[in-house]
């Protein structure tokens, strides 16, 4: 909470000087998908608790939330979007898939306004190249290469690739671009195999891995839980000791709860958007947000709260609530506050953040940070 | 190479069973009200939660969480029938099927509005899952069970429609409901029985389901009856073993297909899967084991 403090408030209180001037409202709006399939990714919380945190402080624009849910709807979350608008967002938010966010995009051209999605990952919305665009995680091509070092590092030296068309890039090409990454360093991948979204038992996969040979040390996928869980529990049981690897994915509470066996979930590394449940910065926030009764639950609430806290130290750097100039300030040399890292910039990329990419594994059951920078090399993805 | 095939053979097994013990729950309601329903995935969620919530509460022994997930889903079956399915019950076939995606649709919004959207931990049942090595083979103890359950449950349904008065009250039932209430068997009961036996097979099902994922979501019930809905329809609807064998080779075509599938093509598994189940249809549009004059018979 106190480290918090410094580095989120604190440095949006040095910018503050201009906001005096500001009279006007910070209006962001969240087509967010409470309900239906997307809703375990939503950002919804988190974004209440950091506004709430804001407009306590009393520094700058008041900020207003406009909060609608799309039950998941691509098509319904444009027609928020455009309502958001309408009442006069400088910035909105859909669904964090492209079919969702091209059209907001487009739409939001109109305003001036930033469509800015905190949990995107998806390459695609960059390669679209939408100069209203931001993404507030990195995109999945970094966390696969980053994830990679530290598996490398973990003593990985030959993967077996686990791939799913069903959630698009993120399943599919996120392990490739591991596999890129993990070749480049001096790994083999030795196999791909296929999977759906949703898998409950992983025995053919298993039997698969079973008969290859050499045999694998290492197991790649960007799957969902308690798919995951599953998985790990099974290899585990198959009498795999290699380790399992993974994605953003990875990153929920109920990970340790599903696997329980503290030795099983040492041979777990994933990548994600910042370290959970290791005491840090972003458990302080989380547990400060419960504390005030926000039903926030992990990831993907600090990602919504870096929306709202960045949006709002932009506003304030700007000097203004208009669309335009916020985007320029967020896209300022030198970046802005975030929960999820203490300074995200969007100065380099524009639509994509630079910021570190932590690597989580486990000591005696416990989350730890294995690694936490930007990775060395990255593959070419554009 | 034998041994990999084995080692397939008996994962598609495994499959089968769990689609066939969900399929059989789908079939007895269809046999006696012809409703596809959609909400018994919910069905089952909602005994995976009412078991995270006695888990919570203290009650989490194994054998507890079996009999107390079992209770909880026929309960919730039973209630659905009389607050949802019971007013729609003479409307036309396609108002049953409508309000059973309203209601499926329902509960998974509350599921996520009210608990979470975000997956819940439960490895109480996890116990269950253990791996046994015989020979070669890898076998879980939970593809065994989840085996041997399915053939008692086809048994014993058998068993009860064949032998018991009210079994074959609901026989009679499907064939002709007007005829069996002239004879004065009352209507909401062998309505009510049917879904009673829906909601067993629905907690039978949730403790495997629970056993291998040690974990709860709201949709958790939702994939796999659609699964199931295939299942029937490949086997006959209106047949209980067409059913069980429907759900079998779903899961033979399923796993052979994920075995023999290039990794290239992985993308293709679901559309192939059911390019299959088109064909099998084009070959018998009436399912494998269902009939066009007895359409609507339950026996075995």
């Amino acid at each position: 909470m106190k480290t918090m403090k410094r580095t989120g408030l604190g440095v949006a209180m040095t910018l503050a000087l201009p906001a005096a001037a500001i009279a006007d409202d910070l209006r962001i709006g969240i087509a967010a998908s409470l309900t239906g399939a997307y809703a375990p990714y939503a950002e919804v919380e988190g974004a209440r608790c950091m506004a709430d945190r804001l407009n306590a402080a009393g520094q700058g624009p008041k900020i207003e939330l406009m909060i609608e849910d799309t039950r998941s709807e691509p098509q319904l979350s444009v027609t928020i979007a455009q309502k958001f608008l309408d009442r006069g967002a400088q910035v909105v938010t859909g669904i964090p898939f492209p079919d969702s966010l091209i059209p907001i995009a487009q739409i939001a051209e109109a305003t001036g306004a930033t469509v800015f999605s905190a949990p995107n990952t998806q390459v695609e919305m960059q390669i679209a190249g939408f100069e209203n665009f931001i993404a507030g995680a990195v995109p999945d091509p970094v966390n696969g290469a980053a994830t990679a070092e530290a598996a490398y590092a973990a003593g990985a030296r030959n993967v077996v690739l686990l791939k799913s068309a069903d959630a698009g890039s993120w399943s599919e090409m996120l392990p490739e671009w591991f596999g890129q990454s993990f070749e480049h360093l001096g790994g083999t991948v030795s196999g791909r195999l296929s999977h759906s979204i949703g898998t409950s038992d992983w025995s053919p996969q298993i039997a698969q891995i079973r008969a290859m040979s050499p045999a694998p040390d290492a197991v790649m996928i960007s799957s969902v839980l308690p798919d995951i869980g599953i998985l790990i529990r099974q290899l585990r049981a198959n009498g795999f000791n290699g380790l399992v690897i993974g994605s953003d994915g990875f990153d929920d509470p109920s990970l340790e709860g599903t696997v329980t066996d503290p030795a099983t979930l040492e041979q777990v590394i994933f990548g994600t958007h910042g370290p959970t449940g290791t005491g840090g910065r972003i458990d302080d926030f989380l547990a400060d947000c419960r504390s005030k009764g926000f039903a926030v639950q992990g990831i993907f609430d600090a990602l919504g709260a870096d929306m709202v806290l960045q949006t709002h130290a932009a506003a304030m750097r700007a000097g203004s609530v208009d669309p335009v100039a916020i985007r320029q300030a967020l896209r300022a040399e030198g970046g802005n506050p975030g929960i999820t890292a203490e300074v995200i910039s969007y100065a380099e990329n524009g639509g994509a953040p630079v910021k570190t990419v932590p690597v989580i594994g486990f000591r005696n059951g416990k989350r730890v940070v294995l690694q936490d920078r930007v990775p060395a090399f990255v593959p070419d993805w554009r | 190479m034998t041994e990999y095939l084995i080692q397939q053979l008996l994962n598609a097994l495994a499959f089968g069973a769990e689609y066939a013990l969900i399929a059989l729950g789908l079939a007895v309601v269809f046999s006696i009200m012809g409703l596809v329903n959609f909400a018994h995935g919910e069905v089952i969620a909602a005994s995976a939660y009412a078991a995270l919530l006695f888990a919570g509460l203290g009650l989490g022994a194994p054998l507890l969480v079996i009999g107390l997930a079992i209770a909880a889903a026929i309960a919730v079956s039973v209630t659905l029938e009389r607050v949802a399915f019971r007013p729609v019950r003479n409307a036309p076939v396609t108002t049953g099927l409508l309000t059973a995606f309203g209601v499926s649709i329902v509960l998974q919004n509350l599921f996520q509005l009210l608990i979470s959207p975000r997956p819940q931990a439960f490895p109480a049942l996890n116990g269950l899952n253990a791996t046994w090595h015989i020979g070669p083979w890898a076998v879980s103890s939970l593809q065994v069970m989840e085996l041997v359950v399915a053939l008692l449950a086809m048994l014993a349904l058998g068993g009860f429609l064949g032998r018991s008065s009210l079994g074959i009250a609901m026989r009679a039932a499907s064939r002709d409901f007007a005829t069996v209430r002239l004879m004065g068997i009352q209507a909401n009961r062998v309505v009510a029985a049917a879904f009673v036996i829906s909601g067993a097979l629905a907690g039978i099902a949730c403790v495997f389901i629970l056993a291998r994922r040690g974990g709860v979501t709201p949709d958790m019930g939702f994939s796999l009856v659609l699964k199931a809905f295939v299942a029937c329809v490949i086997g006959g609807f209106g047949s209980l073993f067409g059913a069980a064998a429907g759900g079998m080779l779903l899961g033979f075509i399923e796993v052979g297909l994920l075995v023999l599938l290039p990794q290239e093509m992985g993308g293709l598994k679901e559309a192939l899967t059911y390019v299959i189940v088109t064909l099998i249809l084009v070959y018998r549009p009436e399912g494998l084991f269902g009939s066009r004059r007895d359409l609507g018979d339950k026996e075995f």
